[in-house]
């Protein structure tokens, strides 16, 4: 069976053993409600190559893989008695069969998003779970209808569902195609509170809580450290609280940098009526130097606000994406340490009382909890890297390419 | 690219009227003018005696004393002195040296002071009313940009002065006009006691009393129309490039904060590849580039100063000439002035040796009250009158003969200008 996504860790997609040994089936099939194994369109071994070079690189090229593709567009603004929220329009083309259609088009509002997410930490909480956008609670109710800032909100969304529409195992989880495919989930927000986590058997401390994005809102609880952290997650763990910190500080410069380019752009500006009136006030060669002049300061100005424009539509979400992501998986792995520990702290119990069969049955799910968890972020971790190292090139090379073209507008014709 | 290259292109392109070929010397070498032994040669003693300055101008190119000259400036040396207030301070020296080509006089080498090329180009301003002066540098250091204070001793600073200084001198000496004064000269020979030689032409009580003149406003019944053209366009002009000059320096310190912050982008970048398997190596060349890049903004805002430096010029050069503007406008005022005198004396003189009389006037009331005056008192009226009027003539015809010559000297320093503005663009 063919898995829309495949982890870096499986050489090539047709070698024997491939979906067989997949830890993610193993451990997904108690959570999911069930691949979908049969038709699943043509999908020829051709195609497959084409989708996943023997090198074993994430080719991010936009959703023309898998078999759910979604958009986040149109941002409408509603108002109604009580408050004011604006709504996304989310498309879904799907070829799955339990999806019941191959269309369907919902308007959602950014808690039916924060509902989703919040499900998704609730069953998969050592997963890394695509980041949403943060809640604005500082901003004033200005601020929150701001076209820059509505834009920016859908491009996160629509970033968030693409990211989970991709992932292996939380695409298929039972929430997402109420909320992609129900015209009103407001019903299944009110019902399926806390039903989800308790029929798979989370334990309830380990969840976060709801609502929250990123990890944010996780207990203190998960302050628990174990003893014996295995040595690759102790190093992502030290790895990524050194590199959010960076992420931070680069987005603020980045965020400084376009500041100043902007107001650049307005004090050349002012510079181009004065070399025009100079050039009136000349003649002969000096005058067409100074046309010239005027000319090429109005074509900086003009080429200085598309760099920055490209800056805030590229350089800085994608920082701030990558800061949000390494933030996902920085509570994934606390959530691993914590389900680790709990089991650490069962098994001295054990150790003093051998014969309570109660601390028996709890040690041995619990060995069999952090095993898995320990295989979904091992394969989550990967597939993140991967998916991470495509995007920052992305970014940095449309930086890189934003200030050459800067320079070629710029240049005399 | 040094400035006085551009001195040196524009003397060779100057107009037909400046004959002599000028050379410009860098005289950067630190061992000479530093001992001693440089100290000012005997005062030379001066080839042509005062001049009548400022009324009758000779046009013709007489090879006169201070053509064929090399001037070059050099070595700024701080000293220490007191000023007028009597408190230590520190000032910067030039090294003047000048050295006459055609060979029969031995070259000089003084050591001039900022404060004394002010005093020069004040005493050409008066003495030489209807020329052009050239711009001197600025006195301290304005429109300066990402530095935390404006320091005169800042040794960019004080060779950008150097520089300015040469050219002002190299234009002084280009100037047929200018370059006879033998104030000129003896500032190139004279390094102790010039001041006092200075002060005794007495030009600062002409300076004041022509600063009294031009600040009362007066009307010209007649402006003459190319004057008033030049005065409109120096105004325009002065307006334009002073706006322009703090607009620019904003722009060079926005430019300059917007390269420096790209140097934090080096910084964390090089610590994030650090951490980096993968995308270390990339990472850590992207940091390299952003520390490059933020480094490169010193070099062009050097730059943007030289061009600063030369807007700066083209402000003073407005100012001259707007000086020259205004003082033409006195000059024709005075003009009118002695017309309207001269016509009333003609008029009287008319009165007088006709007996008649023509408007109402003081002596017709007078003569119907107390009779006719005799005839030897009307005859020495007249001869009185006729004297008057014929100074006046002369006065009069004098002033139309300035008036004449002005327009060929300011298109030679407008003509000047441009070029040096045609070649400062490119």
């Amino acid at each position: 069976m063919l898995a829309p996504g495949l982890s870096e860790a499986v050489s090539h997609p047709l070698a024997q053993d491939a979906f067989s040994d997949s830890e993610d089936a193993i451990c997904d099939d108690s959570s999911a409600t069930g691949y979908d194994t049969g038709e699943r369109g043509p999908v020829s071994p051709a195609s497959l190559l084409n989708r996943f070079p023997p090198g074993g690189t994430w080719e991010e090229e936009g959703e023309d893989r898998g078999d759910l593709f979604v958009r986040v567009e149109e941002p409408e603004k509603h108002v109604t008695a009580m408050e004011t929220y604006i709504t996304y329009q989310v498309a879904t083309q799907t070829t799955r069969q339990e999806f019941g259609g191959s269309d369907f088009t919902v308007r959602r509002r950014y808690q039916d998003f924060a509902w989703l997410h919040g499900k998704l930490e609730a069953t998969h909480p050592t997963h890394i779970i695509p980041p949403l956008p943060e809640k604005q609670v500082m901003r004033g109710v200005l601020e929150r209808f701001a076209a820059a800032f509505v834009e920016s909100r859908r491009r996160a969304l629509h970033r968030f569902l693409s990211h989970l529409s991709r992932h292996p195992t939380l695409s298929f989880h039972p929430a997402l195609q109420p909320f992609l495919t129900l015209p009103d989930l407001s019903e299944q927000r009110r019902t399926s509170g806390g039903l989800l986590g308790r029929v798979l058997g989370t334990p309830n401390w380990l969840v976060g809580s709801t609502g929250s994005c990123g990890g944010v809102g996780t207990s203190q609880v998960l302050g628990i450290r174990p003893k014996n952290t295995p040595v690759e997650f102790a190093v992502n763990a030290t790895y990524l609280s050194s590199l959010a910190p960076k992420l931070t500080t680069l987005e603020r410069v980045a965020q400084r940098v376009t500041k100043e380019q902007i107001e650049l752009a307005t004090e050349l500006g002012e510079l181009v009526p004065l070399y025009a009136a100079w050039w009136k006030l000349e003649g002969g060669d000096l005058g067409v130097c100074l046309h010239g002049l005027s000319g090429g300061l109005a074509r900086c100005q003009a080429a200085l606000l598309q760099v920055a424009t490209a800056n805030e539509d590229g350089i800085i979400p994608s920082f701030h994406h990558h800061g949000l992501y390494t933030t996902a998986a920085q509570a994934a792995l606390r959530r691993r340490d914590a389900l680790q520990a709990e089991l650490e702290n069962k098994e001295e119990q054990l150790a003093t009382s051998p014969h309570n069969n109660q601390l028996v049955i709890a040690v041995e799910s619990l060995s069999d909890s952090v095993t898995c968890a320990d295989a979904s972020l091992r394969a989550d971790w990967q597939r993140w890297r991967g998916q991470q190292r495509c995007e920052s090139r992305l970014a940095l090379a449309g930086l890189a390419h934003s200030q050459l073209l800067y320079y070629q507008q710029v240049r005399l014709q | 690219m040094r400035r006085t290259s551009a001195g040196h292109a524009r003397g060779s392109a100057a107009p037909a009227v400046h004959t002599t070929r000028k050379r410009i010397e860098e005289c950067t070498d630190p061992a000479l003018g530093v001992d001693d032994g440089r100290a000012s040669r005997p005062e030379e003693k001066q080839a042509v005696g005062v001049q009548n300055t400022g009324i009758l101008i000779d046009l013709q190119d007489d090879g006169a004393c201070l053509r064929g000259v090399e001037i070059s400036i050099s070595d700024p040396e701080k000293r220490q002195g007191s000023n007028a207030v009597n408190m230590r301070e520190l000032f910067t020296v030039y090294l003047v040296e000048a050295r006459f080509v055609d060979g029969d006089r031995e070259p000089t080498s003084v050591w001039r002071r900022y404060s004394e090329f002010e005093v020069l180009r004040n005493y050409l301003l008066v003495t030489h009313p209807y020329v052009v002066i050239p711009p001197l540098p600025e006195k301290r250091a304005e429109f300066v940009w990402h530095k935390l204070s404006a320091d005169n001793m800042d040794p960019d600073f004080v060779e950008r002065r150097r520089v300015g200084l040469e050219t002002f001198l190299l234009r002084v000496i280009e100037h047929l006009q200018l370059s006879r004064d033998p104030i000129v000269s003896s500032f190139l020979s004279q390094e102790n006691g010039w001041k006092e030689t200075v002060n005794n032409t007495e030009f600062q009580a002409k300076a004041d009393s022509l600063l009294k003149s031009l600040s009362a406003t007066f009307r010209v019944k007649n402006p003459d129309k190319r004057f008033v053209e030049l005065k409109c366009y120096c105004d325009e002009l002065h307006t334009i490039i002073s706006q322009l000059l703090k607009v620019q320096m904003r722009v060079a310190d926005r430019l300059y904060g917007i390269y420096k912050i790209h140097a934090n982008y080096g910084r964390v970048f090089s610590e994030w590849s650090a951490i980096e398997k993968d995308m270390g190596d990339g990472l850590q060349s992207a940091g390299h580039h952003m520390d490059v890049y933020a480094v490169s903004i010193d070099d062009m805002l050097e730059e943007e100063e030289h061009y600063a430096d030369h807007l700066k010029e083209f402000l003073y050069y407005t100012e001259s000439l707007r000086s020259v503007c205004s003082k033409h406008e006195l000059l024709q005022y005075e003009l009118e002035q002695l017309q309207y005198a001269l016509l009333a004396k003609k008029q009287q003189r008319e009165e007088l040796s006709t007996g008649m009389v023509r408007m109402f006037s003081l002596k017709g009331v007078t003569s119907k009250l107390f009779g006719q005056e005799t005839a030897e008192q009307r005859q020495s009226k007249l001869q009185l009158v006729d004297k008057q009027i014929a100074e006046d003539e002369r006065c009069v015809s004098a002033k139309q003969q300035e008036n004449r010559c002005e327009p060929h000297w300011i298109m030679d320093c407008e003509v000047d200008i441009v070029k040096y503005g045609g070649g400062s663009e490119c």
